[in-house]
């Protein structure tokens, strides 16, 4: 039971009455209880103002206001506490009205066994009131596990729609070149060109590039695996990017010079060399330039630069002369799955998962990426990223 | 629905008062565009859309182009509601790619039936080629 | 007897090259068109006996070409159709309103890429060489 006494307010005007059920009240063994007693309702409205009771016990009749309105003013103050109506015998309409209005309990003064039955009222009405305030915190505690519930139920759905749309988008952008480099096969082993024409030739070439989209897909999705599960380890060395920026070029130039395409990189003079995974940046890089070959239209030009920023960072920005990207879309293309669907540049397919690949990697080094772009004019693509890679920020993270 | 003339809008509505069509409205061509080119389903695409031919911003026979562009909606049936029904506005229609027209009259009962019949035709016939199909994919 | 000509409409360059390749092989002789405008034009210029279709073309929709190589009046020049016989065989990527509609304006086939080489010979073998009885 509860260790400290509970207080009552006891409501009586006859005080021979009062002395009496107040020590009826103090009877009880199950609970410890303090009476405090007025002679009114109006006196009982004052010290319910500023005391705090767990009970009332309030005779019927009154000077003045009777228990009844002592009841309704509970009810209009929204007072939750237990309250229990004495009444005398022949005033069951006034008893039925107390329980009507809220009142727990009503005892019939008249009744020889009212001090007996007294302390058992009183107890019985507080455990009743406790059931009730611990049924009501339960129901409060379901209702909010069920928003909660519903809350994860949506993004699971959300998520389940996610996954689908990528399968089918994926299933059949990993069918289409493995369908050429089945066709073309075909084509050798029926016979229909030999291989050592040039014809053979041109045939073998489309199977090596549809093999090589393949290996790309499927690496952009295992490295997305791998980062969506946090398992993306990066192995840090301190590296000279300028050399990168070199490595970059020289692999995507052939792709370039197909459309014209050419490249300004200046040397700088003691540059910082950059602690990263040089692996994961030329891979960051590549993507970057490949995008920027991809949407930049012949005859254009792709400049990549190096600055510092501040004193612990660089920049790098990757900036073409394309078709750029509308403003509301800024921020979208670094988003897994998004995929270029207008049909003015041809684009071979893809997971859609590059640039966010790059943006994991990024962050995963302490840098930031982000474009900044208007249709018609161009884009670029900036990275920021620290010069030291401290293993700190990482807890912090 | 892509119709910029609230009167015109009321009245089609009124027009296909029918308990089975399921109507969403755009002002111009390219809200409904953007709308559209995000959907990831075919299930979300619509099944019809009705098109005036005169449009605020990019006309209806652009309009009709671009949607045609957006996955899902590759083969969408497009009827236009035209109000001056010239040949010449009609003919650009076509060749753009409308399945059928149908020019606002005086009569409100009589372009009521003309809208509700060409529609119904275009839904009707997709639903059976759907059903042929699926036949056909049971044969084989 | 003539060759047979097929008129492949299809901007995928890779795509058509092998199907050319495969087609040739066939016997029949393969013209090439990469957008709508160029694609009607050498249809009713070329009027191949088979026209294998891409739905999804960056120009113009498959759906209008389809339409207009097949409805009874040419639209440009009011003139009766000589095109509305020559049978169509259309292909694209998997989208459910597009086999419909194609096959009611008039297609007489429909594949979806990635194509089934097999009843792709298949079907373009009944198809010519049927119409040769």
């Amino acid at each position: 039971m509860i260790k400290s006494s509970l207080q009552v307010l006891l409501v009586e005007d006859n005080p021979d009455h009062a002395v009496l059920v107040r020590s009826a009240i103090l009877k009880s063994r199950t609970q410890k209880y303090e009476v405090d007693s007025c002679i009114s309702v109006e006196e009982a409205i004052e010290k319910l103002k500023t005391n705090p009771y767990n009970m009332i016990i309030s005779d019927f009749h009154l000077p003045g206001k009777n228990g009844l309105d002592l009841l309704d003013w509970l009810n209009s103050e929204k007072i939750d506490i237990p309250f229990i109506m004495l009444t005398g015998s022949g005033d069951e309409k006034t008893a039925v009205k107390a329980i009507q209005n809220g009142a727990y309990n009503y005892l019939i003064k008249d009744d020889p066994a009212l001090f007996d039955v007294i302390p058992h009222a009183v107890d019985e009405a507080f455990l009743r009131y406790l059931a009730e305030q611990q049924k009501e915190r339960y129901e409060r505690e379901i209702r909010e596990k069920n928003v909660a519930l519903e809350k994860a139920n949506r993004e699971l759905k959300k998520l389940d729609q996610l996954k689908s749309d990528f399968i089918s988008s994926v299933s059949h952008d990993i069918r289409t070149p493995l369908n050429s480099v089945q066709e073309s096969i075909a084509l050798l082993l029926d016979g229909i060109v030999d291989q050592k024409t040039e014809k053979g030739t041109k045939v073998l070439e489309i199977a090596q590039r549809n093999v090589k989209r393949l290996t790309d897909m499927i690496n952009d999705l295992l490295d997305f695996s791998k980062l969506e599960a946090g398992k993306m380890k990066l192995h840090i060395g301190s590296s000279d990017i300028q050399i990168l920026v070199d490595e970059v070029i020289g692999n995507l130039k052939v792709l370039a010079d197909k459309k014209s395409i050419s490249f300004k990189f200046d040397l700088i003079e003691n540059f910082p060399k950059i602690d990263c995974d040089a692996e994961r940046l030329l891979q960051v890089m590549t993507n970057l330039v490949g995008n920027a070959i991809k949407f930049t239209p012949d005859k254009g030009t792709i400049s990549i630069s190096l600055e510092k920023a501040g004193t612990d960072r660089i920049k790098m920005i990757v900036a073409d002369t394309g078709v750029g990207i509308a403003k509301e879309n800024l921020d979208r293309v670094f988003e897994r799955f998004e995929q270029v669907r207008e049909k003015t540049i041809k684009t071979s397919p893809g997971t859609g998962l590059g640039l966010s690949i790059c943006k994991e990697l990024v962050r995963l080094h302490h840098g930031e990426i982000w474009a900044e772009s208007e249709l018609g004019h161009g884009s670029r693509f900036i990275i920021q990223m620290p010069i030291h890679y401290s293993v700190r920020e990482e807890e912090k993270n | 629905m892509i119709e910029d003339n609230e009167d015109h809008v009321l009245l089609i509505r009124q027009a296909l008062q029918s308990g089975d069509l399921n109507i969403s409205h755009f002002q111009d061509g390219m809200s409904a565009i953007q709308n559209f080119k995000e959907i990831k389903r075919g299930e979300d695409a619509p099944d019809l859309i009705l098109l005036d031919l005169k449009l605020p911003g990019m006309d209806g026979c652009e309009v009709l182009k671009r949607l045609r562009q957006i996955r899902f909606l590759e083969c969408i049936p497009v009827v236009m509601v035209t109000t001056s029904g010239r040949k010449e506005e009609i003919r650009q229609a076509y060749k753009t790619g409308v399945c059928g027209y149908v020019t606002k009259s005086e009569d409100f009962d009589e372009f009521s039936v003309k809208l509700k019949c060409v529609i119904q035709y275009w839904l009707k016939t997709v639903e059976s080629a759907k059903l042929a199909c699926s036949e056909s994919e049971k044969d084989s | 007897m003539k060759e047979k000509t097929i008129l492949v409409i299809d901007d995928d360059e890779e795509f058509v090259h092998l199907m050319e390749l495969r087609l040739n092989s066939m016997g029949f002789k393969v013209i090439k068109a990469e957008s709508g405008d160029d694609a009607l034009m050498m249809v009713s210029e070329k009027l191949p006996d088979l026209v294998i279709l891409d739905i999804f073309l960056s120009d113009m929709d498959g759906l209008t070409i389809l339409k207009r190589m097949k409805a009874p009046i040419d639209i440009e020049t009011g003139e009766p159709s000589a095109t509305k016989d020559i049978p169509v065989i259309v292909i694209t990527g998997k989208a459910p309103m597009v086999e419909n509609m194609t096959r009611i304006e008039g297609a007489v086939d429909f594949f979806i890429k990635p194509i089934d080489t097999e009843k792709f010979v298949k079907c373009v073998t009944q198809i010519l060489k049927g119409a040769q009885k």
